[in-house]
């Protein structure tokens, strides 16, 4: 019979092993991030000295307020907290609709529709610009942030309503049954009973759409024209030279358009890593 | 009844009590973030609006609003501003707009092109690549013959002959260079007379011998270099001129790099070279910033002996890069089998897409960038920028003249320009092709995967597809 | 409960002949979940057919011809399909993708998944290392790729230091023709961040009282993972892996930022399909070829995520299986 001391030996061996491994791979991990933060502290030269430096003497922290005074960087932050946030709602609405009714409700065809929309992931953005450009032209919609952000009430992020999809699935149906022999309407099952429950796959679906909207560059090059409405990723590279490449500016700029959704990340992962606790809780037949 | 009370305490007791603060929290965020966004919205539309507002302003005849979009970011794009802002002043009844379109990894074409392709392009666009053959040759950009009179029948005669030669097709001026590169050879003095070599090389025998004093190695890996001919992503095509091999043609029109003198001579003197390591030199070049188009290098750096470069690495790169280099380097006209001075003609033009609403602005407005019946004030700003001018006149305004004066090794750039020997590749449809092949022949015959038959044949294929 | 809602809105209707079934589908309340669904998806459908169906459709049309991307757009059948099967970088881009993803994917499913059941453990300070696992698939393109660029770096990286002075074979990474993709494949692994936190929401999910039942039947940690956790997250790994194999087939990015001083290089070892898909349509303004690529390249993958989702009735699990 194994003693109380003993357990609490083993708990603590177990204890030690468990933050070893985490340990050993937040460094493995983590050692590229210290690359980064370090060579924003350096000057031009001495990110290019061979062999590397690994801790420049003194910190230059006058790169930060020099590279973010050289272009209107707030101005950039605002018009990417903007995009994300409107796409934000149209995914919210639309990607949770359309998951339900992929998921929720048996009728025909509804696996092969499924498969539809994810299909038209496999078709290279670059493959179809020209003719997409010119019907986006058509509608009048070139120049700012419209082909990016009225396609997202229209489900366009198929990555938004897989997810919901996969999670509305593992929803027992018998709750909806129960709600349908009631006599609620499929609109108020969808509102009042499964979305409710779905609140922490939706954080998820919000997170990844505002670091989505954070770092997308190839959308807002093609369709915006007017640099003042440049989100961060297009304004960022407005700071690097075209001849040279001032390496701790670059790392500077990283490491500014990183921080904020590190911040984001740390204090709202409680919210969606939670999981759904509903599955299978007890709930039979 | 049952099931709604199971779903009611479906979530057990603590959860529940964290979900419904929860609720309350996220209601509030969501409303707060809702406000803002609506708020944010409307007020940055406001000044955006604004700020659009103002430009095509007051003026009583309409103002005619031309659309810049260039690649350049950083110093370069504050230098374009002030020629812009001088242009609105001294042509009041135009007013341009300049735009940064950030070229990560070259999707401005992409961008450039889907705007064409729709009918709705910019007014002027600068171009880096040597698209230009395959741009005209589709009917993407406008012909400029048109604009050719009046004050603008001396234009071509003005600029540099390669300028012209650099940006024809089938009769037709297509570009006008806002710059030209000029390539010369770059020597680094210290390094030079670490190995003993007192003056730089004359011909290329004594390059090549110099050259090959300077490679030092440690533990397998480089601590000196003498030169390598791929450095930066230029390859083949940059040392044409050296070898008369910039436009091998054979009867029929096609090209016939295979069977030509100068380039047989010059594939196998790049061939020389891959007794050094390819992935080291390569490995070397990409972390000093050759990346989507940076290029602080291995001569900057102070790592190398020679370098084949353009002005900008004496006016730009060292000084921010390594300022302790200035003043202990120089320049000198490339060693080549063809007589010196030469050098490869090219540079960054300005084009005017096809559906361009005001081409004929267009072209005035490049006209002037380019220096034309602008010599004073474009010679004060291309020293800034370390530029060579489209038209020799520029290089004599006082400016540009003080500059050359300051920087000695300056003058290793400016005799090529005019030199019989300098070379524009000729526009073709392929031209985009051709260069892509030229890079990949060099690459290919320094790492051994082709001799230099095979190089120039690769060449020769690539360049000579049906379009 | 499902037949006792069918009993109440309709007599039950005998399955015999096929246009008896299709009058007992018009009369049945599947009809009715017909319209409700389509009702719900209608969003989605909408923008199909408004954004999508057009460009996808002339871009399958243009493979048939010789566009240019600005002028008209002359038929020439098959030529452009014909062309690619002459093409060797065709050839060589198409195995360097399909390298890329056959090895990229189950790698970084079971990275992501291993990284997410490590993060899954009760320790202090877990929000401190999921932040940490996190932010590197964050960075911006361009300086990941470049730091990894100089760790990397075989004339001065610290990986090779290391390497080197474990006396263990240091291969020049990016810039050998062998090491070039798996270096890539390590910045793939690096950025895992988010199938990982996806992962992690399933394993959250997973019941601990199935775990508490097997541990009382004396399970081991690997029947545990192979029998409870494996099955109640496969929903998600479904999710992960259609995801991870689209970016798969796609990926080219971090080639070009990388391998710029020599495109496709060293050698034709980073040439990916998609790579050279754009080189034809906006270096070379050959549209008409790289929409034939496009299409090829679709249609692959199509069949590909059609094996999958069939193969997934077998090993997906959703807990709302109708009895």
């Amino acid at each position: 019979m194994p003693t109380s001391s003993s357990r609490s030996a083993r708990r603590l061996g177990g204890s030690l092993a468990k933050h070893a491994t985490l340990i050993a791979v937040s460094v493995l991990l983590g050692f590229p991030l210290f690359w980064m933060v370090i060579t924003s502290l350096k000057t031009n030269p001495q990110s290019l000295a061979i062999p590397p430096l690994w801790w420049p003497h003194p910190f230059v922290w006058s790169n930060y307020p020099e590279m973010l005074s050289a272009v209107p960087f707030w101005r950039f932050v605002l018009n990417t907290l903007m995009y994300a946030g409107v796409t934000i709602v149209g995914v919210c609405v639309s990607s949770s609709l359309v998951a339900y009714g992929f998921s929720r409700i048996r009728w025909r065809g509804r696996d092969v529709l499924f498969q539809v929309m994810v299909g038209t992931l496999l078709i290279p953005f670059f493959a179809t610009l020209i003719p997409l450009f010119t019907m986006y032209k058509q509608f009048h919609m070139v120049g700012w942030y419209l082909p990016l952000m009225i396609p997202t009430f229209l489900g366009s992020s198929v990555f938004s309503t897989f997810l919901l999809r996969q999670f509305f699935m593992t929803i027992p149906e018998s709750l909806s049954d129960a709600a349908r022999v009631d006599g609620a309407n499929e609109f108020t099952i969808f509102s009042r009973i499964i979305l409710p429950m779905a609140k922490p796959a939706l954080a998820t679906v919000i997170l990844f759409q505002f670091i989505y909207c954070w770092n997308d560059f190839i959308g807002p090059l093609i369709y915006i024209n007017n640099q003042v409405w440049y989100p961060l990723s297009l304004g960022l590279n407005l700071i690097l030279g075209t001849y040279t490449t001032d390496w701790p500016w670059v790392m500077a700029a990283a490491t500014a358009a990183t921080a904020p959704i590190i911040v984001l990340f740390f204090f709202t992962q409680r919210t969606f890593i939670k999981g759904i606790a509903i599955q299978g809780t007890g709930v039979k037949g | 009844m049952k099931d709604q009370e199971r779903h009611e305490s479906y979530t057990p007791g603590r959860t529940s009590r964290r979900h419904s603060r929860f609720l309350g929290w996220n209601r509030r965020l969501a409303v707060a973030l809702a406000a803002v966004t609506v708020v944010g919205t409307v007020s940055l539309g406001a000044a955006g609006g604004s700020a659009a507002g103002a430009a095509s302003s007051t003026a009583s005849s309409p103002v005619i609003n031309l659309t810049w979009w260039t690649m350049w970011s950083g110093a370069t794009l504050q230098l374009l501003n002030t020629m812009v802002t001088q242009f609105n002043k001294t042509h009041p009844g135009i007013h341009v707009t300049e735009t940064n379109i950030p070229s990560s990894a070259t999707t401005s074409t992409a961008k450039l092109l889907s705007t064409i392709a729709a009918g709705d392009p910019p007014d002027i666009f600068t171009e880096w690549w040597p698209e230009i053959g395959s741009f005209a040759a589709d009917g993407d950009i406008v012909n400029m013959n048109q604009f050719l009179t009046g004050q603008y029948a001396g234009l071509e005669k003005w600029e540099y002959p390669v300028a012209v030669q650099a940006a024809s097709y089938k009769g037709g001026l297509y570009a006008l260079p806002m710059s030209l590169n000029s390539w010369a050879l770059y020597y680094n003095t210290p390094v030079l007379a670490e190995f003993g070599i007192k003056s730089p090389p004359k011909t290329l025998a004594q390059f090549d011998a110099d050259q090959a004093k300077m490679w030092t190695f440690s533990s397998g890996r480089i601590v000196t270099m003498g030169f390598y001919p791929d450095t930066d992503g230029n390859g083949f095509q940059f040392y044409t001129t050296f070898f008369g091999a910039t436009n091998c043609f054979n009867a029929a029109g096609k090209y016939d790099f295979e069977s030509c003198p100068g380039a047989q001579a010059e594939m196998k003197w790049i061939a020389s070279f891959d007794k050094y390591p390819y992935a080291q030199v390569m490995a070397l070049q990409t972390a000093l910033g050759y990346v989507a188009g940076g290029q602080t290098d291995i001569f900057t750096n102070g790592k190398s002996g020679f370098e084949l470069s353009g002005p900008w690495v004496g006016a730009e790169n060292v000084p921010v890069s390594n300022p302790d280099l200035e003043g202990h380097f120089g320049v000198e006209a490339f060693p080549g089998i063809v007589p010196k001075p030469s050098t490869l003609g090219q540079g960054n033009f300005n084009i005017i897409p096809k559906g361009s609403a005001h081409p004929a602005q267009a072209f005035e407005f490049i006209s002037w960038l380019a220096g034309y019946h602008n010599e004073s004030f474009v010679g004060s700003i291309d020293p800034k920028g370390g530029w060579v001018p489209a038209g020799p006149t520029v290089t004599k305004a006082p400016a540009y003249q003080a500059w050359l004066k300051q920087n000695s090794w300056l003058s290793g750039f400016l005799p090529q320009m005019s030199s019989p020997y300098t070379q524009a590749p000729l526009l073709t449809p392929t031209q985009a092709q051709l260069f892509t092949a030229e890079n990949t022949a060099t690459a290919n015959v320094l790492q051994k995967i082709m001799t230099p038959e095979q190089a120039l044949k690769y060449i020769d294929q690539q360049a000579n597809a049906s379009s | 409960m499902q037949v006792d809602v069918q009993a109440k809105n309709s007599p039950v209707v005998p399955v015999t002949l096929a246009s008896a079934r299709r009058r007992a589908f018009l009369r049945s309340p599947n009809r009715r979940a017909l319209r409700l669904g389509l009702l719900f998806v209608s969003p989605w459908i909408a923008g199909f057919l408004l954004f999508f169906a057009y460009p996808f459709f002339a871009t399958v049309y243009y493979g048939f011809t010789d566009f240019n991307g600005v002028g008209t757009a002359h038929w020439i059948g098959f030529t452009n399909y014909v062309n690619l099967f002459h093409d060797p970088l065709f050839k060589t881009s198409l195995f360097n993708t399909f390298y890329y993803t056959a090895i990229e994917l189950p790698l970084s499913t079971v990275a992501a998944l291993g990284l997410a059941l490590l993060l899954n453990m009760n320790v202090r300070g877990r929000a401190v290392y999921r932040t940490i696992f996190y932010v590197p698939s964050i960075v911006p393109l361009v300086a990941s790729c470049m730091i990894f660029v100089w760790l990397f770096n075989p004339a001065f990286g610290i990986v090779n230091d290391i390497l080197i002075d474990a006396h263990l074979p240091s291969p020049d990474w990016f810039f050998s023709i062998a090491w070039s993709k798996p270096s890539f494949i390590l910045l793939g692994l690096w950025g895992l961040g988010q199938p990982m936190v996806i992962y992690l929401a399933g394993l959250q999910g997973v019941p601990r009282e199935l775990y508490e039942v097997a541990a009382l039947d004396g399970a081991s940690a690997w029947k545990r993972l192979r029998y409870i956790t494996l099955p109640m997250i496969s929903p998600v790994i479904l999710f992960n892996v259609i995801l991870q194999l689209v970016l798969c087939i796609a990926y080219f990015t971090q080639a070009q930022v990388i391998e710029a001083a020599d495109p496709g290089g060293p050698g034709t070892s980073t040439w990916f399909y998609v790579q050279y898909l754009y080189e034809q349509a906006f270096v070379f303004l050959k549209l008409g070829y790289s929409s034939a690529m496009a299409f090829f390249l679709f249609v692959i993958s199509a069949v590909i995520m059609v094996v999958l989702f069939r193969s997934s009735a077998r090993w997906v699990y959703y807990a709302n299986e109708q009895q």
